[in-house]
């Protein structure tokens, strides 16, 4: 009897003691399959937020972008949430998210981070106003603009100086280029900046060393030679990259042009603004595109503007304008040869003072002007 | 014993199933307001978008009257609008670049006169079509009078 007890509460025992088992093993696989509904919840709606907030901060920033672009020559502070985007020409990157920049031009540096945005336009005429060029930057990156020891005039750096926005993160007095280790230049000191950009104004070539404070800090530089003393060539432009202690040449990917050439001011400030100086001629680019067709538009105005003023004072300076200069009214060459932008080319410089003496011509006369 | 194990089993797996289904419904319910808040976002998207579209055209250097290249706002140039209805006809691609299916045109409306149509992209086949009037004066160069008129963008959808 006592036998056959004992084996009833062994087996009972047993049963019990598998039946916590599969009770835990149960417990653990309901757990898991419990968790890992929440994990793979919790990450697809991560995934999901990030996106729709780079959504929502890309779409932001394109209303910004078209309000600015309409708003020529403002600066504006755009406070933002913390956000990283990338420009290249035609596009900006938030995060996954990219959004096509279209014809808007727009200089800016390859990254921008933080919490702000600092928006400037500017008219780009030619002569006629062709676009509004939106510049961008933030407080984050600094620019330090240094003349080379040689250099006599200063007045083109001082009205260059005197013409960028005054809450630009910059330093006022123009630095003298000098590796003199107690130099003003060698001694400069980092603030809270992530990215310094050194702007450099020479009349020759040259290599420049990093101020030493700068060393393992995120640097760009660029040379501006408005008059290149060794050939006498103008508006030449060098895109410099960080290369440990000095700054050297940042060479262009597109292999087309052997340099870069800006056209006249807000082309400059372009370069000052923009890190990389494939994004730079492409943007260019696109500018010179916008210029073709509105020269069109000018040149389809003036065409209708002597059939309205036939036999008039007004449709001879139209005509002179065409007979002793092919290019003078506006699109005729843009009409045969579409002009990209081309560091040889200086037809521009003559279009504009040609346009500007009939287009002045015509305001003494009282006739309907080109613009 | 057997029977009493079961049982809790049982109830185990009822627990559980009316926990999964209730995660299922408060599933639905939130797919069903994400995709009400994602219909709303695209409304506001094209919103936004109809808005930026009327400041691009309100402003575009080829419609604005400058004198020695000094902007009059709200004036749109008479012969530049006319002048940009080859021109967007002949660089389509590049206005469409910006401008997409869109319909501009100029009415004149005192002194009445033709409607001029500087831009027109109407696609073949369209859901929806929203319209924006902006009231404008347009130059005319010619008689050295502004018209009053009115900027209406279709937008389409």
């Amino acid at each position: 009897m006592s036998r056959i007890r004992k084996n009833k509460l062994l087996a009972s025992k047993k049963a019990q003691e598998a039946e916590t088992q599969f009770k835990w093993i149960f417990v653990l696989i309901a757990g898991a399959v419990i968790i890992g509904f929440f994990s793979i919840v919790v990450i697809k709606q991560k995934a999901s937020s990030e996106t729709s907030i780079s959504a929502k901060l890309t779409q932001q920033l394109n209303t910004v972008l078209t309000g600015s672009k309409v708003t020529a020559g403002t600066f504006q502070e755009i406070d933002t949430p913390k956000f990283s985007v990338e420009f290249s020409c035609n596009d900006y990157y938030v995060g996954d998210i990219s959004k096509r920049l279209n014809n808007k031009i727009v200089f800016a540096p390859e990254k921008i981070e933080g919490r702000m945005i600092n928006t400037w336009t500017l008219e780009w005429n030619a002569p006629y106003k062709v676009a509004n060029f939106l510049y961008i930057t933030n407080p984050d990156i600094r620019y330090v603009f240094v003349v080379e020891e040689s250099l006599k005039d200063l007045s083109f750096f001082e009205q260059l100086n005197t013409s960028l926005p005054v809450k630009l993160n910059r330093n006022f007095n123009i630095l003298t280029y000098d590796e003199d280790p107690e130099s003003e230049y060698s001694t400069l000191k980092p603030r809270a900046e992530t990215h310094t950009r050194f702007i450099y104004l020479t009349e020759e070539k040259f290599t420049p060393k990093i101020p030493p404070l700068f060393s393992g800090r995120e640097v760009s530089g660029l040379l501006i030679l408005p008059i290149y003393a060794g050939t006498g060539d103008i508006n030449n432009l060098v895109f410099l990259k960080n290369d440990g202690d000095e700054l050297v040449v940042r060479e262009l990917q597109d292999s087309t042009f052997t340099k870069i050439r800006y056209l006249d001011n807000p082309t400059l400030y372009g370069a000052i603004f923009s890190t990389n100086p494939d994004t730079y001629v492409c943007t260019l680019n696109k500018a010179w595109l916008q210029w073709n067709v509105m020269s069109e538009v000018i040149s389809e105005k003036v065409l209708q503007l002597k059939e309205l003023l036939v036999d008039t004072t007004c449709s001879k300076i139209y005509l002179r304008g065409a007979v002793e200069n092919p290019s003078g009214i506006p699109g005729e060459i843009a009409k045969n040869t579409k002009l990209g932008y081309d560091p040889e080319l200086n037809i521009l410089g003559n279009y504009v003072s040609s346009l500007k003496n009939i287009n002045n011509e015509l305001q003494l006369r009282s006739c309907p002007l080109l613009y | 014993m057997k029977k009493k194990s079961q049982m809790q089993f049982g109830e185990t797996i009822a627990i559980l199933f009316i926990f999964f289904m209730l995660l299922v419904v408060g599933l639905v319910f939130y797919v069903k307001i994400k995709t009400a808040s994602v219909g709303q976002d695209i409304s506001e998207y094209k919103d936004v978008r109809a808005v930026e579209l009327s400041q691009t055209v309100a402003f575009l250097p080829e419609f604005q009257c400058t004198e020695m290249n000094v902007v009059e706002p709200s004036c749109f140039d008479k012969y530049k609008i006319l002048a940009m209805q080859k021109v967007s006809e002949a660089n389509h691609a590049y206005y469409y670049r910006d401008l997409g299916d869109i319909l501009i045109e100029v009415q004149q409306i005192y002194p009445f006169g033709e409607t001029i149509v500087p831009y027109n992209s109407t696609p073949e086949t369209f859901t929806v079509a929203s319209q924006a009037h902006i009231p404008i004066s347009l130059y005319d160069v010619e008689s050295e009078k502004y018209i009053f008129g009115v900027l209406r963008i279709t937008t389409y959808g």
